[in-house]
This record gives structure tokens, C-alpha cells and sequence, in this order.
């Protein structure tokens, strides 16, 4: 397990910038982190504790994922996703609002569902988890809460609380933790911690802005799970950040399949 | 200018099988071309035919931009994309299909096209530009026509030549190529092609990938210079070294059209 560990820190050192790697056993894998309590910018991961707030919001009765929403001009942002180049006045459900936010990392749709959960909602569920890094303060591309040092947050170790929680059907307390990461299964963005994995074992939501670049998921296999988070922020090339979280991942996943423990 | 080709037929070897490197100049730039020729399976790629097509027709006026199509709760193509995820009975316009189709890859979406605009009249088009090995035989996920022998194929050199076509407005003109342009710069997929490109390089590309084959194609350009490229793959064993292999043949690229016209973007 040094070996890993003295693997991943010279991964780490090549990509350059900061690092940060939270596992956690989910069955049959084990515990690891390197720098991983540091709290950096979201980027797009963020969507995954909105996802989570907007299910439980769908437990409590208060949303229901069939109603329609129609996604006018004005509503619309640039970045990832689908529904800011599709024609105006679509209508779309809260499951397929739920559904662009996490495959496509859209950020119409996460404008959308930020304004129909609320943002204050999705940090007192994040609070009542007892993270205190993690926080939504912006909407995706709202450059003036920017400018007023609101930003959004995340840490490695809480994101792997989080998906530990989900994988464990503890983060919504039911069947619609399944349906969290089986929208996440179907992500369009995989090619970070998916890069050198089998197809069809990751479920993630990436990250990634100028020089951030993240990926956390649920790893499963028949023989084990666990979830991971890797975090870069200011690597000099984000492509080569891309590929160090994949060769971290891979690292992790042999590691695992070994049944080496930490 | 540094010559690719040594080191290209180097990375080819490293990687196994069958690698078709394809660029086209545009402005500045040069052509360049290794083994463009070979016939492969099109995987996604074959979008890029698909969307010609669909502006051919709209510039005909066989359909319009809002033309409606209800996505339907029995037609379910798996793999990639977002509508097979959709509610059944959603409204999408015919310019929505065409952008999902090469945004996300989506199947769906590349089927209901297939099935509008004909594989006869993609094929048709795509011989219309002197193309021998790209066609269309069948949709997209059909075990049935799959079992008959039939795919989609695509060549390297005649997909770069259709990308140039697009940029160039000589596809089918004007408005048609400039919004087939505007809809492959959306692609969410930027990693092979895009993966190891400098900031300042603007892209507009459509992977493809199925089995133990991997493609790119599209258009690289930035004030100084612009070119189309396509690398396709077939038959190799690591599919982390196929996609490694296009980044890295794109920016040798990149970096020798830089040193060519005396910018040095590297």
C-alpha cells in the first residue's frame, strides 16, 4: 500500500498543481487519501449534492419528476450541455432537467433545478451531513455573485462521504439512491476516471473550468465498490490533468482487484 | 517543416492495427496523408455524413429548421446520447435532432435522421463528392441489417476532405455550411482531437468509437491558420492508447502547421 500511495504522489507531482484523492469502501475495498480534506472550487460537481437535494425534495412529496418545465431564452447559459442549443420553449420534466445536469453537466438545466429546490436547501442538507467545506453559493455562469466572492465548493473526503451515502441508499433514504447513480452511469463525461476503466463499472459527474479538472464516482464491480475523488486545480496542461486522474483511478481500481488493503 | 511521418509511423506501430491520418489545408497549413485511403467501420463519425446531409435537404426545403418530430416512447436506441433518457412524447424540431446527434453522439437522434433524409441519399451525396468509401447501409444499433453484412464506412482522407468542404463552404453552401459548422463546434466530446491542443486552438470535431475502433475528424484553426484533420483507428488492443495516440498525432499536427507558417503556437 506505500507503493501505491508513493505511485499516486509521483503521479500527482507530474500533473503539478494540487492533488487531492479521496477513496472509500463501499465492499471489498479500502480507505485512502492524499490531501484529501483541501476545499477547492467545484467546478461541475457540484451538480451531484443539487441531484441529491432535488430527489429528496421528490421523496418528500414536494416535487414530483414528471411535472414539465419550458426552458425560455433568458434562462438559458452557456458551457456544457444540450438545452441552451435546442429551441426555445422546450419542455422538458424535472427527471429530464435531472438527467442533462448530471450526463451532460448542463447548465441550464442546473440553473433551473437550483431555482426549484433552492440553494438554501441544498446546504442545509450539506450541513445536516456535517460537511463544512462543500457549498453552493452561485448559480453555473453567474459572474457577478463571482465578483462578490460567492463561489462554489467542494472537498474530496465530503464528495466520497456523499457517494458512500448514496451507494448506500442513506443520502435520499430509499429506492431514488438508485436512481441517482443510475443517472450518473449513463454520463456523456467519462473519459477522466473512466479513461482506463472497463466500460460500464464507473457511475461519476466530472468537473472541469480553465485548469480544474475533477471526477468523483461509484466504482462496482461483482467482487467490490468503493467511491473516489480526484481534484486537480492549477496543473499546468488540464489535458495532462485528465489523463494523471485516469492513471490515479486505474492505480486504485488494480490496487482494489488485488485486494491489497490500506 | 519537421517531418510527421517517421514519428506517426512510430506511434502507428506502437499502437497496432490499421491508423489513418488525413489533413487538409485550409489556410496556411498543408495537406498531409498516411494510409487516408483505408475503407474502416464509420462508428460516430458517419454523423458527420449524416449532418451534410440533413443541411443539403433543408437548403432544398424538403424540411425546415422547425420542422417537428415527437420523440417516440417505443424507439429506444441504446449507446450514446441523452434523448433515449428523454420523456416519451417530447417535442423536438428537426434542428434540435441534428444538434444532439452531433453534440452528444445521440443515436436516437442519428436514427430518426437516417430514416428521414434515406442511407440511399446520404450515400448519394457523399458519391457526389468523388467519396468511394464513405456510406451509409444502415441505422445506427441494427442487429438485423448488422447480421446481413451491412455498416457504415467511412476513409479518413474523404472525411477530412468533407470537413474542409464544410468550412470552406463548398459542402452545400453558405448559410448550410456555416450552421453544420456552428453545430460541430458544440460537440461535447473534445477529447482526442482537442485533448492536447494549446488554449488558442478552436475546434469542431465528431469522434466515433465502437469496438476496437476510434476516430476523430473535424476542423482545428486559429488566427493564423486553419486545416481539417481526421485520424481513425481500427484493431488495436488498449483503448486508452488509441485515444492517447489521436491527441498525440493531433498536436504533432498542430505544432508542425505552427512551425509551417511561421507562428509558433507550440
Amino acid at each position: 500500500m506505500l507503493e501505491l500511495r508513493r505511485e499516486i504522489e509521483n503521479l500527482a507531482r507530474a500533473c503539478g498543481g494540487v492533488v487531492s484523492v479521496s477513496v472509500r469502501n463501499i465492499y471489498n475495498a479500502f480507505d485512502f487519501a492524499l490531501n484529501d480534506d483541501v476545499r477547492l472550487g467545484s467546478a461541475s460537481t457540484i451538480k451531484v449534492p443539487i441531484l441529491v437535494e432535488a430527489l429528496r425534495q421528490v421523496r418528500d412529496g414536494r416535487l414530483s419528476l414528471e411535472t414539465e418545465y419550458r426552458i425560455s431564452r433568458d434562462q438559458c447559459r452557456p458551457g456544457s450541455g444540450v438545452l441552451t442549443h435546442l429551441h426555445e420553449g422546450i419542455a422538458v420534466t424535472l427527471r429530464d432537467l435531472l438527467t442533462l445536469m448530471i450526463i451532460t453537466s448542463d447548465n441550464t438545466a442546473t440553473n433551473m433545478v437550483i431555482d426549484i429546490v433552492g440553494m438554501e436547501n441544498v446546504n442545509s442538507m450539506l450541513c445536516g451531513f456535517g460537511y463544512a467545506g462543500t457549498t453552493l453559493m452561485r448559480k453555473m455562469y453567474d459572474w457577478e455573485a463571482l465578483s462578490q466572492g460567492k463561489d462554489n465548493w467542494i472537498v474530496a473526503r465530503e464528495m466520497t462521504d456523499l457517494l458512500v451515502k448514496i451507494a448506500r441508499d442513506e443520502a435520499v433514504e430509499g429506492e431514488l439512491d438508485k436512481l441517482i447513480l443510475s443517472i450518473m452511469r449513463n454520463q456523456l463525461y467519462s473519459d477522466e476516471l473512466g479513461l482506463l476503466l472497463l466500460e460500464g463499472v464507473l457511475a461519476n459527474k466530472t468537473g472541469r473550468v480553465n485548469n480544474v479538472v475533477h471526477d468523483c464516482g461509484v466504482v462496482t464491480t461483482p467482487g467490490f465498490c468503493y467511491a473516489i475523488a480526484v481534484f486537480t486545480a492549477d496543473a499546468p496542461v488540464a489535458g495532462e490533468a485528465k489523463v494523471a486522474i485516469g492513471r490515479i483511478s486505474k492505480l486504485v481500481y488494480d490496487a482494489v482487484s488485488a485486494g491489497k488493503s490500506c | 517543416m519537421q517531418d510527421m511521418r517517421p514519428e506517426i509511423e512510430r506511434m502507428a506501430a506502437e499502437l497496432g492495427g490499421t491508423v489513418s491520418v488525413a489533413v487538409r489545408d485550409i489556410r496556411n497549413a498543408f495537406d498531409f496523408s498516411f494510409h487516408e485511403d483505408a475503407k474502416l467501420w464509420s462508428a460516430s463519425t458517419i454523423k458527420i455524413a449524416v449532418l451534410v446531409e440533413a443541411v443539403r435537404q433543408l437548403s432544398e426545403g424538403k424540411v425546415a429548421l422547425d420542422t417537428e418530430f415527437v420523440l417516440d416512447d417505443n424507439n429506444r436506441t441504446p449507446g450514446s446520447g441523452v434523448l433515449r433518457f428523454m420523456h416519451g412524447g417530447m417535442k423536438l424540431t428537426f434542428h434540435d435532432v441534428i444538434v444532439l446527434m452531433i453534440i452528444t453522439s445521440d443515436n436516437l437522434a442519428t436514427n430518426i435522421l437516417i430514416d428521414f433524409l434515406t442511407p440511399e441519399s446520404i450515400t448519394a451525396t457523399m458519391r457526389g463528392f468523388g467519396y468511394s468509401g464513405t456510406e451509409v447501409q444502415r441505422r445506427i444499433f441494427d442487429y438485423e441489417a448488422m447480421d446481413r453484412g451491412l455498416y457504415n464506412w467511412i476513409a479518413a482522407g474523404e472525411i477530412a476532405d468533407l470537413c474542409r468542404r464544410i468550412y470552406t463552404k463548398t459542402a452545400v453552401g453558405g448559410e448550410w455550411d456555416e450552421l453544420a459548422l456552428k453545430i460541430m463546434g458544440w460537440n461535447l466530446d473534445k477529447e482526442r482531437l482537442r485533448l492536447l491542443l494549446p488554449e488558442e486552438a478552436r475546434i469542431a470535431n465528431k469522434p466515433g468509437e465502437q469496438e476496437n475502433t476510434m476516430h476523430d475528424g473535424g476542423l482545428v484553426w486559429n488566427d493564423d491558420f486553419a486545416y481539417s484533420i481526421c485520424v481513425a483507428t481500427h484493431g488495436w488492443q488498449s483503448r486508452s492508447d488509441a485515444f492517447m495516440t489521436i491527441a498525440r498525432i493531433s498536436r504533432l499536427v498542430y505544432d508542425a502547421v505552427s512551425e509551417t507558417c511561421g507562428c509558433d503556437h507550440a
